[in-house]
């Protein structure tokens, strides 16, 4: 609960105690951080009638002096500019700020000039400068992810700003929590390492006032770690309903947008899917996709049962009794066939694409050794015409991660297989993921077979046989949170940051994974949570990745970085 | 959970900051005045006395535009509730809205027959939410007294007097009573304009409230009939 319910009392401490009719006025960042934890019918109870962005706020000249603005931005140059010109002009009777963030004071005193006609009520700094969209998972939807995966040596521009925003975001992560943790990175990661850096300067000698609580328990874990150290896990095909939906169609603030589907009333084209919101989702968002298929058929039964005894109205009783269930009736509906569209929806996929064929080849690569097989099987699928282009390279990319240094020739047969077979392909992309994400730069055991005991126990899995082939991948992650549990994670592989070391074991730990999380690690963390086993664990990435958007990335950083190395 | 949350996130006021900022900023905006009312003391021969009465002048001034902007508004604004209300009653049979209106529409109605002093507590009694009124009611009576006595002289608006002012320095006295009634019939007159908005709305009260008498028998008259 801790995230959501933090963003939810700083907009509800900042709605509640202004009286009457409120315009609620946000930027294109904080516009995702309310959506995903207020809904508009709780913004309307609040007497907030108009939700407005404050670029286009400013277009309109219309007096509305009977309106309050309540002003929640993040406080970045281009939002100060808007209010500086707003507040010169005012539309509205009274303006309360809110900030996302700590406000510079050449930013205090900039408005504080504009405000000439005094309309400024109060101005706030609310900590909520990320999106909480789970309980235990935020993002931070920063445009330019791929950024991470370009070298710092050529320090491209806007490589700062994706640090800043980190960095922003983390922060008000422990502002909200009242926390100020030790911070530990990962040693082979250059952007980690800058990242934690910085944290640790805001918080232990920039802010360090802020950030005092006085607090005696232990301190909280902050570990900053690489998408590159596993990039399995986004390129994998998922069966969980949540992580399935995003990989499949797409997740985007909890909400799925499936106008693509097309046949849809317009009411369904953009359906919500909240954990918060939506009692079936939360129960079933971590359950596999034969499981999620049984509960909508008892959903779909409950709801038959419901519409029948709505069918059969007689007296005035019953009728009265219809028109006060009416309004459940009708989310209960709304709910059942949101739910239904998206299964239906995702099947057909699975069918077109041949996911069950292709996603046990996947599971069988990320988890099981054996090169041999596993060079026959991926070569049978890039001659099966039925296979797409997107599936070849997941397939060509998972097997060239796992058996870089076995089969130097063998790799290169695939790759050209690969560029013959997809017209699509861009030449090089899987060598640029070696280079990237290669064994040489990783510090986790990926794989599971660098040292004995990790051996060990993989055997031991393949004695006792799995329960589902195609949800038998655990992300690094799981093995890094086990790690922090019992102590184990290694002061060499994960550095602490300055002098603040931990002392004990922590209750808190923040993991941000610099790059994007997925959905597979964010269910591995809530299970993990929900198993009490006294450390709570809170995940966060710069976005939240599908395949789709791990590739978009990897395109984009392999095109800038061949760009610079041309120039250089 | 919320309650105990509410304790658990952190946030930080700047209002305070950001109030004293403005302040300062107003303060040294506030020199250019100052100096020149230095400027005009060195010129003139006997200092003291004109020059509080510029003062205090000024400050009349000031207080009397504020009250014409803010029977303006009001004005405005008790329009705009005009409309709004024949727009609602056009949607909506129900009693609530015009409940509320008969109160003022009642109170409005006695209007014109209203004394001077009385008129005051009405003033003084009316929520000019946009401003802030500073005088007392003593000072308002005393206003509306002034009203009655001086006769109307010219209609040039206040501010454009006080800039003349500033260059008439000798015949003071009388620049001083004159603007004084210009300031005050101007109040007199959006007074007068304000009675007659609100005449015109209770009328459009009253006749609310025999449509909502109408269509409220039509709906008794309604049910009677489909139960029979």
């Amino acid at each position: 609960m801790v995230l959501v319910s933090a963003a939810r009392d700083y907009v509800n401490r900042m709605l509640q105690d202004i009286s009457g009719m409120k315009v609620l006025i946000l930027d294109s960042q904080t516009v995702s951080i309310v959506s995903v934890v207020y809904s508009q019918s709780e913004l309307l109870q609040k007497e907030v009638f108009l939700v407005e962005l404050v670029d286009s706020i400013s277009k309109s000249k219309e007096s509305m002096s009977h309106l309050k603005a309540v002003y929640f931005l993040r406080p970045t140059l281009e939002n100060i500019q808007h209010l500086r010109r707003q507040l010169a002009n005012p539309r509205f009777g009274e303006s309360h700020l809110f900030f996302s963030n700590m406000l510079k004071d050449t930013q205090i005193h900039i408005l504080a000039d504009s405000d000439e006609q005094e309309v400024v009520q109060q101005v706030q700094e609310y900590y909520a400068d990320f999106v909480a969209i789970d309980p235990y998972h935020f993002t931070l939807n920063i445009p330019s992810n791929h950024m991470y995966m370009l070298p710092a040596v050529v320090d491209p521009p806007g490589l700062q700003q994706f640090c800043d925003r980190i960095v922003d975001g983390i922060s008000t992560v422990f502002l909200a929590l009242k926390r100020r943790p030790v911070i530990r990175y990962q040693r082979t990661s250059d952007i980690a390492k800058r990242i934690a850096q910085e944290t640790s300067k805001l918080m232990y000698q920039q802010e360090s006032g802020l950030f005092d609580f006085r607090r005696t328990e232990i301190s909280p874990l902050l570990l900053i770690v690489d998408r590159r150290d596993d990039p399995v896990t986004p390129l994998l095909n998922q069966w969980t309903y949540q992580a399935m939906v995003h990989e499949l169609i797409g997740i985007h603030d909890n909400k799925v947008d499936l106008s693509s589907t097309g046949k849809l009333p317009k009411d369904q084209q953009e359906v919500v899917l909240s954990s918060e919101q939506d009692a079936f989702f939360k129960a079933n968002m971590y359950e596999n996709f034969g499981d999620i298929g049984m509960s909508i058929k008892r959903m779909v039964d409950d709801f038959q049962q419901v519409a029948k005894s709505n069918q059969n109205i007689q007296t005035i009783e019953d009728m009265a009794k219809f028109v006060d269930s009416y309004p459940e009736y009708r989310k209960m509906h709304g709910n059942v066939s949101k739910h239904v569209t998206l299964v239906t929806e995702m099947s057909k996929i699975v069918g077109e694409r041949r996911l069950m064929l292709i996603s046990e080849r996947e599971q069988d690569l990320a988890c099981n050794g054996g090169q041999v097989a596993a060079f026959e099987a991926v070569t049978n699928l890039l001659n099966n015409e039925s296979v797409s282009d997107i599936d070849r390279l997941h397939l060509v990319m998972l097997y060239a991660l796992r058996y870089e240094k076995e089969s130097p020739v063998q790799l290169m047969q695939l790759f050209n297989k690969l560029a013959s077979q997809s017209p699509k392909y861009k030449p090089g992309l899987v060598q640029f993921l070696l280079k990237q994400a290669g064994v040489d730069k990783r510090t986790g055991d990926l794989y599971g077979n660098r040292d004995l005991l990790n051996i060990a126990r993989n055997m031991a899995r393949g004695l006792k046989g799995v329960e589902n082939v195609y949800t038998q991948h655990q992300p690094l992650l799981f093995q890094t949170m086990e790690s922090i549990i019992k102590g184990r994670l290694r002061d060499v592989d994960y550095p602490f940051v300055g002098n603040h070391f931990q002392q004990g074991r922590p209750q808190d730990v923040v993991i941000f994974i610099v790059g994007g999380t997925t959905y597979e690690e964010s269910r591995s963390v809530a299970l993990q949570n929900a198993s009490n086993s006294g450390t709570r664990f809170i995940l966060g990435g710069s976005v939240v990745l599908n395949s789709k958007r791990f590739l978009k990335d990897l395109e984009e950083a392999q095109r800038i970085a061949k760009y610079s190395t041309n120039v250089v | 959970m919320t309650s105990s949350t509410t304790t658990t996130t952190k946030y930080r006021d700047r209002t305070a900051e950001f109030h004293s900022i403005t302040q300062t900023l107003k303060k040294i905006g506030g020199i250019a005045p100052v100096h020149q009312n230095k400027s005009y003391q060195a010129n003139n021969s006997s200092p003291s006395k004109p020059l509080l009465s510029y003062t205090t002048r000024s400050e009349f001034n000031k207080k009397a535009s504020l009250i014409g902007s803010g029977v303006h508004e009001t004005s405005q604004k008790i329009s705009r509730l005009a409309q709004c209300n024949q727009i609602a009653t056009k949607w909506c049979s129900s009693w609530e809205p015009i409940k509320c209106l008969m109160m003022p529409g009642a109170f409005i109605w006695a209007l014109p027959s209203i004394k001077p002093s009385e008129f005051a507590l009405l003033v003084t009694g009316f929520h000019f939410q946009s401003f802030e009124l500073e005088m007392g009611s003593n000072a308002l009576q005393q206003l509306a007294l002034d009203l009655r006595r001086r006769p109307a002289v010219d209609n040039t608006p206040s501010q454009h007097m006080e800039m003349s002012m500033l260059q008439q320095v000798n015949p003071r006295q009388e620049n001083y009573t004159e603007s004084r009634a210009v300031a005050l019939h101007n109040v007199e007159s959006t007074i007068s304009e304000l009675g007659g908005i609100f005449t015109h709305l209770a009328t459009m009260v009253v006749e609310q409230g025999e449509l909502a008498i109408r269509s409220g028998f039509f709906l008794g008259y309604l049910l009677s009939a489909c139960f029979i």
